[in-house]
């Protein structure tokens, strides 16, 4: 129930904080474009004037891909070279979305503003990048602990290798631990992340540890949300490449037609993304019983003083001839709540002394 | 006594009869030069044989022969000094773990010629490498007349190696090929007066193999828990002792002859037209795999039988090595192919289907055409890999017979041509050369693909029709004998006419000395168009009709001089085909009228499929855009999906 309450609500968060959705959805369409009109413009420069392109209007052609990329031998190398750099630059550009992705999934403000949302990614980017440094860390540990295991696994998984089953197996099972094992690091860091923001940690090992505790003591749950959004996600991949495969489109109409439907699953699988993100906030939350931050947005209420101590602040001898300013105001700058009640004590008796002494 | 006596004369005729040889053809289909009954015994644990062979050799030509050359194969794989192991870095990367091979002629007697074993000497006429022991020369004491025959007996022992080239074993696999002493072919002289000789070469890297034909009679005694498989048709099978049988085997009109052996094949039969098609394939491939061989070998038969001949043996092997003898797969041997299979690999990948159709078109180039692999390769392997596309093409589709795969699509011919026209250096070496030559490689490139490009170019400018004709007389001529690439291009130069008169010349050798013996490449390429406005008075009044000129420029780029067509299309929709002979470096055209050209395109059929690029055949004021946009939208839409899909923090 927690799982399916956190699905639900999750895809609330996200459907709540629509304009993250757009900023993702559009830096990763500039990105994409960038690259893409490179491509465009090599394969342009490469067919020049000549009637080539034709061949590729009904399906891919081999012959003349092949004889295009003899002739170009440098072609593909710039845009796949871009296509590298842009994935390592798009992760970078998470690191600092997803202080304001978070923070924008549990505001409860009416309106998720961009303001939010760039605050959140302000506030949060350093502390993010020392979780990033950790969970690398741990990454390549952890990559020579599975190296170790896999060493040993494979040849028992693999019996006698005589058939491509069991050699097929063996592998299967060593990349099967390592995706697991991987996922499991990228959960903890999700959720290290989601604690950050929820309980203003500062400390990075210690919001990497408390991920780590959250993820082991409800492994089931938190893995079974995260399953959960990833099928998604590759459903709407799927559909996207069916559509691609399955609608040739000969005309510029029908280019278009297509082009705005793959755009709408790209959007939808960022959208998709923030829900996740807003379940996992959702799961946090709930299993923390703990009201969220309000750090960034303003208090509904000012606080209401406390009627009955008349507290005086501590002063000096000359301020004591001064007309005392407005006791609750200055209280509440100068003073924590916590230790309140020790102060009041020692204010109450020195008060007692100061009025004997009057009169 | 009566029953005793009748009951020997039935025990006698019933045995005589078990052990008749069958025959399988009435009359013999080819000379029937070397014939073979040998017996042989496998040593499972030490992965040896011993055997004992009975040669009998006619002497065909108009000579007195005085010596006889041999082939032992074998011996290719007995230490890192053949000039096998030498040429081709085919040497196992850990000697530790490989069992080397290697024959060993015990003892060679001639009846009534004498012991003939000291006599043995090793032979180099390759190289000169007197460390390579897969030749021998035998001379003997009696010269064999003309028309005459001799029957050697040899007795001989091979170590099998660890399969790493065609034969051997791998653990209780036995592909046991080229495992017995070989004769040479003695040529028969070309021109009239000239002297015959042997052609017996060395084993090479690159090399394949070269025999005369005849019949073999071989009895294999095995493990009786081995299921065996062999070229020919199986005569008997008798349990020899507790743990022992043996199988025989008789083959007849083949010039070679391999077996096989383990205890776990599956045996799976079927049938096309009275042959009898015998599968022995890996126990957990049987299902999915075991069709995908049955259908293909079953459309090649019926193409080759519909566009070539008929296949005329009584039965067909294929074998399914298991996955660590994999260097036995894709291998062809008279009524017997190795097949090339892998568990889990889709139907849309057809590289099974491929190798089955080709290693069984070498049942008719190389089988039955029996040209000489060493010196002239690309008669059975470009032909028939001209042919394996051909048949990829027609059974599986233009545009996707090899690879069909989300979108990604090759056929066979294109995989071919690409192979040659994108090969590191397409003028590395010519075609026609002996294959331990590709000394710097090129030896598939040429042999293989560019050979089935170039008659897939000599098929588009023939015509299909004319290209069945020419294969079926080439085949018809040739079968069960030794053509060379002279006699293929007089068949050509013999139809060709026939059909098309003077269009392509006197003859075709203007093709084949270019693209055969030659190393140039074909390269047209549709330099330019341009359009200019003539200036003519001005009309008065409303009609101005205005005059153009149209020119375009076709360059030959490559030295392959091929006649080709150039179509034009104008503005007005109108097209003007042009032929031109290709001889020049250049040939502009000149066009004049009211309308415009738009496009050009040199070779609009791609009749040219030698041509090395396609790219720059074409021009036009107008080139396509949308294709271009497609493709990098396409693109666009994978880069962001793999933007959000590697986000991993």
């Amino acid at each position: 129930m927690k799982l399916f309450n956190a699905f639900i609500t999750g895809i609330r968060k996200a459907l709540h904080a629509w304009p993250v959705t757009l900023i993702t959805f559009f830096v990763n369409l500039v990105m994409a474009c960038i690259v893409a009109l490179l491509f465009k413009s090599s394969l342009s420069n490469a067919f020049g004037d000549s009637l080539a392109p034709d061949q590729f209007i009904n399906g891919f052609s081999f012959s003349f891909a092949m004889d295009l990329l003899k002739k170009n031998p440098g072609l593909l190398h710039a845009v796949f070279s871009l296509v590298g750099w842009m994935v390592v630059l798009n992760n970078f550009l998470f690191l600092f979305f997803n202080g304001g992705i978070i923070t924008s999934v549990q505001s409860k403000s009416e309106k998720v503003t961009l303001r939010i949302f760039f605050e959140g990614c302000g506030e949060y980017v350093g502390r993010f990048f020392r979780l990033f440094f950790m969970v690398a860390l741990a990454g390549i540990v952890l990559v020579f602990v599975l190296g170790l295991i896999a060493g040993f696994l494979y040849p028992v998984l693999q019996g006698n290798g005589e058939t491509e089953i069991q050699i097929l197996k063996a592998a299967g099972s060593v990349i099967a631990l390592f995706v697991l094992s991987f996922s499991i690091l990228l959960l903890i860091a999700d959720y290290a992340q989601v604690i950050t923001v929820a309980g203003n940690e500062r400390k990075m090992f210690h919001a990497f540890w408390a991920g780590i505790q959250i993820v082991f003591r409800r492994f089931f749950l938190l893995y079974g949300l995260f399953l959960l959004f990833t099928i998604g996600s590759l459903l709407i991949v799927v559909v996207s490449i069916f559509i691609w495969f399955h609608f040739n489109a000969d005309t510029g109409l029908g280019l278009f037609g297509i082009f705005i439907i793959q755009q709408i699953l790209v959007m939808v699988r960022a959208w998709w993304r923030v829900a996740a993100v807003g379940g996992q906030v959702e799961i946090y939350s709930s299993l923390k019983g703990t009201p969220q931050s309000e750090m960034i947005q303003e208090p509904p209420n000012p606080v209401v003083p406390v009627p009955a101590l008349n507290i005086v602040p501590l002063v000096d001898e000359q301020k004591l001839t001064e007309e005392p300013a407005p006791v609750t105001k200055r209280l509440r700058k100068r003073l924590p709540r916590k230790p309140a009640k020790r102060v009041v004590k020692k204010i109450v008796v020195k008060r007692r002394s100061k009025r004997s002494t009057r009169k | 006594m009566k029953r005793i006596v009748l009951s020997a004369l039935f025990l006698f005729i019933r045995t005589s009869l078990s052990y008749s040889q069958p025959v399988i053809f009435s009359k013999p289909l080819s000379p029937r030069i070397a014939n073979y009954a040998i017996s042989v015994s496998l040593d499972a644990n030490k992965k040896k044989l011993q055997g004992k062979e009975t040669l009998v050799w006619r002497n065909d030509s108009k000579e007195r022969i005085q010596e006889i050359q041999f082939h032992l194969y074998l011996n290719a794989f007995k230490n890192a000094q053949s000039t096998f192991m030498r040429e081709s870095g085919h040497r196992p990367k850990n000697s530790n773990d490989v069992t080397l091979g290697w024959i060993d002629v015990k003892k060679m007697l001639v009846r009534g010629g004498g012991d003939l074993t000291e006599k043995i000497e090793f032979i180099h006429p390759d190289d000169d490498n007197a460390d390579d022991q897969t030749g021998i020369h035998v001379p003997l004491k009696k010269s064999i007349k003309r028309g005459k025959s001799i029957t050697f007996d040899i007795e001989f022992e091979a170590q099998l190696p660890t399969i790493f080239a065609r034969t051997g074993f791998y653990n209780n696999f036995f592909m046991v090929a080229q495992w017995f002493p070989k004769i040479g072919v003695y040529e028969l002289p070309i021109e009239k007066k000239a002297k015959g000789k042997w052609n017996c070469h060395q084993f090479h890297a690159n090399t394949e193999f070269f025999a005369d034909y005849g019949v073999y009679d071989v009895d294999m005694t095995v493990p009786k828990n081995y299921v065996v498989g062999a070229t020919g048709i199986v005569v008997r099978e008798t349990k020899t002792s507790d743990s022992l049988k043996t199988v025989s085997y008789h083959a007849e009109d083949v010039h070679d002859f391999v077996w096989t052996a383990s205890p776990d094949f599956t045996v799976v039969e079927d049938q096309w037209n009275n042959i009898r098609i015998r599968l022995l394939i890996q126990s957990y491939r049987v299902g999915n795999i075991s069709e995908r061989y049955m259908q293909s070998v079953k459309a090649a038969m019926k193409r080759f039988q519909d566009w070539v001949g008929v296949y005329p043996y009584p039965n067909f092997t294929i074998v399914d090595p298991t996955m660590n003898a994999s260097h036995a797969c894709g291998m062809e041997y008279p009524t017997l192919i190795t097949g090339v299979s892998l568990w889990g690999v889709p139907h849309t990948i057809r590289l099974e289907e491929m190798a089955t159709i080709h290693e069984f078109g070498h049942q008719y180039w190389y089988g039955m055409v029996g040209n000489n692999e060493f010196e002239e390769a690309w008669l059975d392997e470009g032909i028939n890999s001209y042919f394996e596309t051909r048949i990829m093409n027609a059974e599986y589709g233009e545009k996707n017979s090899f690879i069909d795969l989300f979108g990604f699509t090759v056929s066979d011919f294109e995989f071919s041509r690409a192979g040659y026209v994108d090969a590191r250096n397409p003028k590395l070496a010519p075609t026609l050369q002996p294959a331990w030559e590709y000394n710097a490689g090129g030896y598939s490139e040429f042999t293989y693909m560019k050979s089935a490009t170039f008659l897939t170019t000599l098929e588009r400018l023939v015509g299909k029709s004319v290209m069945d004709t020419i294969m079926r007389t080439y085949f018809n001529r040739w079968k069960f004998k030794h053509p060379h690439s002279a006699d293929f291009i007089t068949v050509v130069n013999e139809v060709v006419p026939r059909f098309h008169g003077n269009k392509f010349g006197e003859n075709m050798n203007w093709f084949f000395d270019q693209v055969l013996s030659g190393t140039n490449v074909c390269d047209y390429e549709l330099s330019s168009i341009s359009v200019s406005e003539i200036d003519e008075p001005k009309m008065q009044g409303k009609n101005q009709n205005r005059e153009y000129e149209s020119r375009v420029l076709v360059s030959r780029l490559g030295e392959v001089m091929m006649p080709v067509d150039v179509l034009m299309r104008f503005d007005d929709g109108k097209e003007i085909r042009e032929s031109w002979d290709g001889q020049a470096r250049y040939k502009q055209f000149i066009y004049k009228g009211k309308t415009k050209i738009a496009s050009a395109v040199v070779d609009p059929d791609r009749v040219l499929a030698i041509d090395i690029n396609f790219n720059n055949n074409s021009k036009s004021f107008e080139p396509p855009v949308f294709p271009l946009w497609k493709y990098a939208l396409n693109f666009m839409v994978d880069v962001q999906t793999l933007l959000q899909s590697t986000v991993l923090f």
